[in-house]
């Protein structure tokens, strides 16, 4: 009796219109979600986000202090562009940074299986580096322009040379780096992008030494 | 599924690795054996994808495996012969990157990194740094990353080095029990690796298979060439350099010896049950040999 009451009052109850093709591909979503999870794979936007927790915390806690630092000196200290400030911070800031990049792509490059494992796993070794090119240099430009934003409000600086200055000793630090790691994929890596990172330093002091005015606001580059 | 590979060769410089290789394999395990430098690792490495053959090509149902890309590597688990790992990587630390380069969803790739070190017996270890592990553990763990994925084609590469006994024996049966739909090829010169779980043996010399078939039809090669006997020991040291020794045990008057050869070394001496490790020993006593005049000229200088 009570059945029959429920039929009757199901029916009366109208569905409206759907599209049944919508309706079974839903079923068929639902179904391998529950039942076959191992046959679901990340998207690349997925990938990039969860390759993001394998970046150490060590790292980003280096990038941070850095970066910081760099910012508090260049905004509280008095700023002479034709003192030697700048140059301390052409020669320190972008090739530290650039070096704890270098030390956290070691990581990925180890030698042995792990390059191996990494070479034949379905997200491709190049995507893998990509991922945390894209990272660091998203930080990293993050930095300077906040670096340029920042110092060109506060000390009437042109912006675009703070840009100039910070970007170009960058630059070519990251070149080295990338030319080091592509040639030597081992422990070394480090040691040989610091020592590249010396030499720019020693190279960028030699050219103030020489009185060579590359930080001249009348300079749109070295030398 | 499968794998094909057609007039497969690679070259290092002068060094032929892997000559003209032509084989097909479907499901099952295939146990790859060879000395080594017999060109094991560079064939396992060229089916993988990381080397390309200087000439031939790989072919996963008809599809060359270079083109197919992440088609092919999402259906590929691969053990290299030396383990590597990120330093300061805890196993479980291990197992979620290489579950995210696999492109593994997060929650499910947590759920497989517990059931796989489960399956490795590192589950209370999870949480160790791997460069604390011994050996036969960081094998383990080796194993379970290949895993992760649950690949079609698994390959491993010397898989049992660094494992104890009771280890290598439990291997074996997680290989067996997995091996349905999947085809899985282990390379290894350690023969009891592979003599009973394996369904097809490809024994490899100098770059090429010079000997492929079950291990019943391989110790079919050697059935009647496998002798025991009792040698005196004042005659032992002719037998030595005249036949290829398989075992041999000094007591006090004489050497028992397990003795490969077609004739019958002495007259009594007694034909035995071949293994596949006898197989082995006919086909690379000559390497054996080689080996052993360079140490000794070695030890000589």
């Amino acid at each position: 009796m009570f059945q029959k009451r429920l039929k009757k009052e199901l029916n009366k109850i109208e569905v409206p219109a759907y599209d049944t093709h919508k309706y079974k591909e839903t079923i068929a979503k639902a179904k391998k979600i529950t039942l076959h999870p191992e046959n679901l794979r990340m998207s690349s936007t997925e990938f990039f986000c969860d390759q993001l927790r394998f970046i150490k915390t060590e790292t980003w806690f280096l990038k941070i202090i850095v970066s910081a630092l760099v910012l508090y000196l260049l905004i509280t200290e008095q700023i002479n562009i034709s003192s030697w400030f700048w140059t301390l911070i052409a020669i320190s800031g972008p090739p530290i940074l650039c070096l704890i990049n270098a030390k956290e792509l070691c990581n990925v490059f180890q030698p042995g299986g792990m390059l191996e494992i990494q070479i034949t796993a379905k997200n491709s070794f190049s995507k893998v580096l990509m991922v945390r090119l894209t990272i660091f240099g998203l930080f990293d430009l993050l930095f300077f322009m906040t670096m340029a934003l920042g110092i060109s409000m506060l000390k009437q600086t042109v912006i675009w040379q703070v840009i100039l200055y910070g970007i170009v000793p960058y630059i070519i630090m990251c070149f080295g780096c990338m030319l080091i790691l592509n040639r030597s994929r081992e422990e070394n890596i480090p040691l040989y992008s610091g020592a590249w990172g010396a030499c720019l330093s020693c190279i960028i002091t030699i050219l103030k030494i020489s009185d060579v005015k590359i930080f001249q606001t009348s300079y749109l580059a070295y030398g | 599924m499968k794998l094909a590979m057609e007039h497969l060769s690679k070259q290092f410089k002068n060094k032929i690795a892997v000559k003209q290789i032509d084989t097909i394999l479907t499901e099952g395990v295939y146990g790859f054996l060879g000395a080594n430098g017999a060109g094991k690792t560079t064939l396992l490495q060229m089916i993988c994808g990381i080397i390309e053959p200087t000439s031939g090509e790989i072919k996963i149902d008809g599809e060359n495996n270079i083109q197919m890309g992440e088609r092919f590597r999402d259906i590929l688990g691969y053990l290299p012969q030396e383990f590597g790992y990120t330093p300061g990587f805890t196993a479980q630390d291990f197992m979620l990157y290489i579950a995210s380069i696999k492109g593994l969803q997060p929650q499910y790739a947590k759920r497989k990194t517990r059931q796989l070190l489960r399956l490795v017996n590192l589950e209370n270890e999870a949480n160790r740094k791997i460069r604390t592990f011994s050996g036969g553990m960081k094998r383990r763990l080796g194993i379970a990353q290949a895993l992760l994925n649950d690949p079609k084609i698994l390959i491993l590469d010397e898989p049992t080095a660094g494992l104890d006994p009771k280890e290598r024996a439990y291997f074996r049966n997680i290989i067996s029990e997995m091996s349905k739909d999947k085809i899985i090829i282990i390379s290894t010169h350690i023969v009891s690796d592979i003599e009973y779980i394996s369904d097809q043996v490809l024994v490899m010399k100098k770059g090429c298979f010079i000997l492929q078939g079950t291990p019943e039809e391989l110790l079919d090669k050697v059935n009647g060439e496998v002798w025991s006997c009792k040698i005196p020991n004042k005659e032992w040291t002719k037998f030595e350099t005249q036949y290829c020794i398989a075992n041999s045990h000094a007591l006090a008057n004489h050497v028992e010896a397990r003795i490969i050869s077609t004739e019958a070394p002495i007259d009594d001496a007694i034909n035995v049950e071949p293994t596949l490790e006898d197989l082995y020993l006919k086909y690379f006593s000559d390497e054996m040999e080689a080996g052993r005049i360079v140490n000794e000229w070695n030890d000589q200088i």
